[in-house]
């Protein structure tokens, strides 16, 4: 059964610094269905789609900003009372920061009280430097759901602990179901799934096996949920990479270290059902 | 040309591995001859296999007749030419000791010196290739690497070593198909498949739990979000607790030194100093977990 646990703050410098700045601005005033949520996205992204059919599913007004649509890059087009913006762009350090870049010129119309930020290939600390701000971020990451939509038993959203009573109560009423987890790179699934498929990514270059028997092997021989190289296409190896490159960037250790062949699929643009191709090919991208 | 066939199979090393696979192949209609060098570990072998199948039979799982055909089939061999002499198959389940798998090979290739049996190591972390240095017929070696609890695991890796020849592979293949399982075929590699990509599962577990300290929270964060988010059937330090701390601490071991220290299979002090303390998991009633006796 699907979780709200809390764990007890972990010690020393991996507490999670509380920015007193960070405070909801508006009491105990809960996301509601008129005041509308801001969904970040691109197009390619399978997440992004299935949030928005899941918001308007439960009847929230949803405003569109999609990153490959520059015509959605338009406040009119925003709910004017946003008070939530989830952001599901995988963002990396040092590139443009979509959540606040949208938060920030929603000013003068409602401020997002929360932004639901996907922190997969960057900490909520790299999100934070240097902006000065009145959001409260909640970081989480929705990497059980690829591959996995369909699943009968909806896979938890990984959200960093101590989530705002107002984001639990949202995430309820949307009836998806959570997992609290420390503030760890990359958070857990996504880490040690994206390990396990550098890991086979590996064995594939040294000729170990082909794919199709790395994959069933690590069903049938330890139960896992897909193969993992299955399950990089369905994430798309990009995210991976990202994933990846983030543990090398935070830890600077060897055993981060992506393999040759997933760098230069993903160089080559062969990201997975997404583009056609990935480890392997599909007859057509596979509909997001 | 005679169609070569694998009627018998010889299985050497009456332990959990080797009284899996023995009584699969008697189930799937193989002569079966047990061998140990322990008598009274292949009398136990036998009486676990009959209680085995009473088991099934009581759950109904099993009728009674295929029970009996089973039983029929299974043959104590009191010697090593008793077990190997008629022999197609020969798996070995010894324990994991190169000395002792090369020596016991040796021996067993005076009492069949036929042309196309087949011989084979169940071994999860030693060369396939080393096993079956002394060969006389290297051609027919290979490794079959079945996974615990045998009657229930349906993937079988076929590790061929760069003289098994294509023909035993396919043999292999319909051997392991005839079982009712999964089989996949993997280059003689530490780890070959599983054991190899299986490696982060515990390792990322076990260094994010050195970051943190290891505490029950933690724990189960870790064992949770991997089930709930990524709808892993058993966490990484529940599994571990499973399989044995100390059996998966010489599979990183082994692996590690294999691929001669490559980092990323660094093995971890939090798992050595709970096999040094004897907490093994489920087995000694505390492992990561406490588990009431």
């Amino acid at each position: 059964m699907p979780g709200t646990w809390v764990v007890k703050q972990a010690r020393g410098f991996m507490t999670m610094p509380r920015n007193s700045k960070n405070q909801p601005s508006q009491g105990d005033k809960p996301i509601s269905r008129d005041e509308g949520i801001v969904l970040i996205g691109n197009d390619s992204d399978p997440l992004y789609h299935w949030f928005h059919s899941r918001l308007s599913q439960f009847g929230y007004d949803v405003g569109l900003w999609c990153l490959d649509d520059p015509a959605s890059h338009d406040l009119d087009l925003m709910p004017p009372e946003g008070s939530l913006v989830i952001n599901t762009v995988l963002e990396k350090p040092g590139f443009a920061l979509n959540s606040y870049l949208v938060a920030s010129k929603m000013e003068g119309f409602a401020k997002p009280r929360f932004i639901l930020q996907n922190i997969l290939a960057e900490t909520l600390l790299q999100v934070q430097a240097g902006i000065e701000d009145e959001y409260h971020w909640v970081g989480y990451s929705a990497f059980g759901l690829y591959g996995r939509l369909g699943q009968p038993q909806l896979p938890s959203l990984e959200v960093i602990q101590n989530i705002p009573e107002q984001v639990q109560q949202f995430l309820a009423e949307i009836q998806m179901p959570v997992v609290e987890v420390p503030t760890c790179p990359s958070l857990i699934t996504g880490r040690i799934v994206a390990m396990l498929v550098n890991e086979a990514c590996s064995a594939l270059m040294e000729n170990v096996a082909s794919a199709e028997a790395i994959d069933t092997a690590m069903q049938k021989g330890t139960n896992y949920p897909m193969g993992p190289l299955l399950w990089a296409d369905a994430a798309g190896l990009d995210v991976i990479l990202s994933i990846l490159n983030h543990l090398y960037s935070v830890y600077r250790e060897p055993r981060y270290r992506p393999m040759r062949l997933l760098q230069e699929y993903v160089l080559s643009g062969r990201l997975g059902q997404k583009t056609g191709q990935g480890f392997y090919i599909y007859p057509q991208p596979v509909a997001s | 040309m005679s169609v070569f066939e694998i009627k018998t199979v010889a299985v050497l090393g009456a332990g959990t591995m080797g009284l899996g696979i023995a009584q699969c192949a008697t189930l799937s209609g193989y002569a079966v001859n047990l061998f140990d060098a322990f008598p009274d570990s292949l009398e136990r072998g036998v009486n676990t296999i009959q209680k085995n199948l009473a088991t099934l039979v009581n759950k109904s799982k099993l009728s009674s007749v295929s029970q009996q055909q089973a039983l029929s089939l299974l043959k104590s061999a009191v010697t090593l030419q008793d077990a190997v002499s008629d022999a197609d198959l020969v798996i070995e389940a010894v324990p994991e000791d190169l000395a002792l798998k090369q020596a016991l090979f040796k021996d067993a290739y005076a009492f069949n010196q036929k042309q196309e049996t087949v011989w084979v190591s169940n071994t999860s972390s030693i060369s396939i290739t080393a096993i079956g240095k002394g060969c006389p017929n290297s051609e027919r070696f290979a490794g079959l690497h079945f996974f615990n609890p045998v009657p229930l695991m349906a993937l079988v890796e076929i590790i061929h070593s760069a003289k098994t020849s294509e023909e035993t592979i396919q043999q292999l293949m319909k051997f392991v198909q005839s079982l009712d399982k999964t089989p996949v075929i993997a280059k003689d590699t530490p780890g070959f498949i599983v054991n190899r990509v299986a490696r982060p599962y515990y390792g990322e577990a076990l260094k994010l739990l050195g970051e943190y300290g290891e505490s029950a929270e933690m724990l189960e964060a870790i064992d949770s979000a991997m089930k709930q988010s990524g709808g892993f059937k058993m966490g990484p330090f529940e599994l571990m607790d499973l399989i044995g701390i100390d059996v998966n601490f010489a599979v990183t071991q082994s692996v590690y030194h294999a691929y001669f220290q490559e980092p990323r299979y660094q093995p971890s002090i939090i798992q050595q100093a709970k096999v040094n303390a004897g907490h093994l998991g489920r087995k000694t009633g505390k492992g990561f977990y406490d588990y009431a006796s």
